[in-house]
Parts: C-alpha cells; sequence; structure tokens
C-alpha cells in the first residue's frame, strides 16, 4: 500500500552539443548506474548474464543524456521518482558536480509538466541557506531563489512563470489578496464577512510577520553571531 | 524561527478565508411546518455540524494566534534590540488575535447543543485567553525594560 511519490520529469542542460558527456554525467548520477567493465572494457555479466552495475549516486534517479535539436545543447534528462530521498538541489547540484569534472557548465535545468511546490521551496531554502541567508522568506521569494539558482528559466521563461503562477501556487485567497485599502473597506460593509474573525486571523498573521521581521533582522547581524537556525523552541504554552 | 513564522503567517493567512459563520435561525433554510420528523432531526444534526466547524474554525485561530505571541516573545527575548518595539507590536497584535477569535469561539458556542464538546471548548479557549496575556504582558514588559521606558 501507500501512494506512489509524485514523479518529476526534470532536465539540466550543459554547455556542449556532445550527447555522450550529458550521458556521461547520467551513468554518474543515475541510481542504475553503469555496466561494470572489465580491463578489456567487455561487459561483466553474472551467472544468469544479467550485466553487473556499478551504481550511480542518487537514489530514485533515472536518467539518460541526449541532444535537444530545439536547444542546441545537450541535456541531461531526468525523472526523480522521490523527491524527498533524492531533493530536487541535490539533483541538480550532483549533476552540476559531474559536469564541472568533465569540464562542463551547467547553463540551467527545466522541470517539466505539473510540479509540486514543495520540492522548489525545499530548494530555495538550501540555496538561501547556502549563502548565510534566513530562508524565512514568503514562498514567492523562495521560489524566486530556486529558479535563479538553478536556471529554472533558462530554456523556457513563459513556461516556467505559468507553472509557478498556477500549478505550483495555492490559489490567492480572495481575502488575502485584497489591498489593505479594499480590505477594510470591505470590513465596514453590512455583509458579514469579513468580519472579526478574519480580522482576528488577520492580526495574528500580522503579529507572526512581525515577529518574524525582527528574527531576519537578527540573523547573520553584527552582535547577534550564531543566532541561525538554532533559537530556542517554543515556551511551553505555546505547544499545546 | 524566521522560517517557522513564514509558515505561520501563511496558515493563518490561509485559515481567514475560511468564512465560517455560524448557522442562525432563519438563515436561508426554512424548515416547512409538514416536514416530517426524520428531517427535522437531520436538519438539526446539519446546523449542529455546521455550527460545530464554526467553532473549531476560530479555535484554531486562537492557537495560531497564541504561537504568533509565543515567537515575539522570542523576537523580544533574543532579536535585534533595535527592533524590539516591533517584538512588541507583534504581541499587541497576535494578542488582539487570539481575543478576538475567543468571543467568536463563545458565540458560536451559543448555538451548539453537545454539552461536552461546548464545556471542553469553553475550558480551551480560556486556557489560550490567559496564555496569551501572560506572555503578551511579558513581552512589554521586556520591551519596556529593553528601551528604558
Amino acid at each position: 500500500m501507500g501512494a506512489r511519490e509524485f514523479l518529476l520529469a526534470y532536465n539540466v542542460n550543459l554547455n556542449t552539443l556532445d550527447r555522450r558527456l550529458a550521458n556521461e554525467v547520467a551513468l554518474n548520477i543515475r541510481e542504475g548506474g553503469r555496466a561494470r567493465r572489465d580491463a578489456n572494457g567487455e561487459i561483466l555479466r553474472d551467472a544468469d548474464g544479467t550485466s553487473l552495475k556499478v551504481p550511480g549516486r542518487l537514489k530514485a534517479v533515472r536518467a539518460i543524456g541526449w541532444y535537444i535539436e530545439q536547444y542546441r545543447q545537450a541535456q541531461v534528462s531526468i525523472n526523480l521518482l522521490d523527491y524527498r530521498t533524492s531533493p530536487l538541489h541535490v539533483v541538480f547540484e550532483t549533476a552540476a558536480r559531474r559536469a564541472e569534472k568533465l569540464g562542463l557548465l551547467v547553463t540551467g535545468s527545466e522541470l517539466v509538466g505539473l510540479t509540486p511546490l514543495a520540492p522548489v521551496l525545499e530548494a530555495g531554502r538550501h540555496f538561501l541557506r547556502k549563502q548565510g541567508k534566513s530562508a524565512g522568506v514568503p514562498e514567492r521569494e523562495l521560489v524566486e531563489i530556486a529558479v535563479r539558482s538553478m536556471g529554472l528559466d533558462q530554456v523556457a521563461p513563459s513556461i516556467r512563470r505559468r507553472r509557478s503562477s498556477s500549478t505550483t501556487f495555492a490559489p490567492a485567497a480572495p481575502l488575502m489578496s485584497m489591498t489593505a485599502a479594499r480590505f477594510v473597506d470591505e470590513v465596514s460593509t453590512e455583509s458579514p464577512a469579513p468580519g472579526g474573525g478574519s480580522v482576528a486571523a488577520l492580526m495574528g498573521s500580522l503579529g507572526a510577520a512581525l515577529a518574524t521581521m525582527v528574527a531576519n533582522l537578527t540573523v547573520g547581524k553584527k552582535g547577534y553571531e550564531g543566532r541561525g537556525g538554532n533559537w530556542p523552541r517554543w515556551p511551553s504554552a505555546a505547544r499545546r | 524561527m524566521a522560517e517557522r513564522g513564514q509558515t505561520l503567517k501563511d496558515r493563518m493567512a490561509r485559515a481567514g478565508r475560511r468564512g465560517h459563520r455560524r448557522v442562525q435561525p432563519g438563515d436561508g433554510r426554512h424548515a416547512p411546518a409538514e416536514r416530517h420528523a426524520e428531517q427535522q432531526a437531520e436538519r438539526s444534526r446539519a446546523i449542529e455540524a455546521a455550527n460545530t466547524v464554526a467553532a473549531e474554525v476560530p479555535l484554531q485561530t486562537a492557537r495560531l494566534c497564541l504561537e504568533a505571541i509565543a515567537l515575539a516573545a522570542t523576537a523580544a527575548e533574543l532579536g535585534n534590540r533595535n527592533s524590539v518595539s516591533d517584538a512588541g507590536v507583534a504581541a499587541l497584535a497576535a494578542r488582539a488575535g487570539v481575543e478576538g477569535a475567543a468571543l467568536n469561539v463563545r458565540i458560536n458556542l451559543g448555538g451548539l447543543s453537545d454539552a461536552a464538546f461546548k464545556a471542553s471548548a469553553a475550558e480551551t479557549v480560556a486556557g489560550l485567553e490567559a496564555d496569551a496575556r501572560r506572555l503578551c504582558d511579558g513581552v512589554l514588559a521586556r520591551v519596556a525594560a529593553v528601551i528604558g521606558a
């Protein structure tokens, strides 16, 4: 039992036209790895004739290298079967490291089709932390930093925008998408909602946002060194 | 902590759009006098369920707002001293959120007949309010101490 993880179709583009170089990166990162060979380059097989494998670096990753005429680039084409096992940014960075060893550069990458938001947000947090920045920024900024860090807008900026606004973002709440002035106007009308409930939630939300601002003005500032991700736990009352 | 704050902020923003409201007598659906007893009972159950949800939503808002005060307390205690007044405003805003949501819980409990649920929700909300006041007062005392007022 158990639902299959969402499969991510993800491609990493290289500054080469050579499909074989892209395939070399693919063989290095994919779970299935490559065939084990003897000193003469012959594929080694077990008693049943099945070829023996040298596993690649990343679990739950299938990959192959090919050349895309449309982009005039070679590309590592990846199926990421479980982004919790091998996070998106780990796949990107592992491919980039292997590419560099081969004298290549990664020029960008692309997510194909529907993409859940979670792995993109996690990538955004990863790249912010790597820069020593607070990862406590709005989701929109996490998506932006992920897009820039992995070059997700290199080959298809319009597709990327559409994807991030419609399928990887939860639809905006009508009340929360209002301007502040419009919201205040709406509260003043005779319609019962938005009323006290919405205003109470907004107050709490503003409180959380302000406290978050203070945290962001503290992390990494002179005199407050070491107050990174490990601030003390919540006061006990809040844990109920 | 900033990551936790962003999550909290977004959850409350999403909670805010769930405009659940107590179903009041005469709200749209009138029951004709000739309706069978069974249908009447069905309707009562539906109203009870809707009102239970209407009480649970602000209860959850109050819990999240209390977390926001706790966040403000941490910010006031350990955060940048130049922003300590912001931590104070954060606590006051979030306290208004807790107490405001508590009022909504109470008015929505009024329409319920499930005594056990009512008692338990009333006790929970009173606890949340007490915690909110205590934490908020602590934050304000800290703010006053830092800015020397």
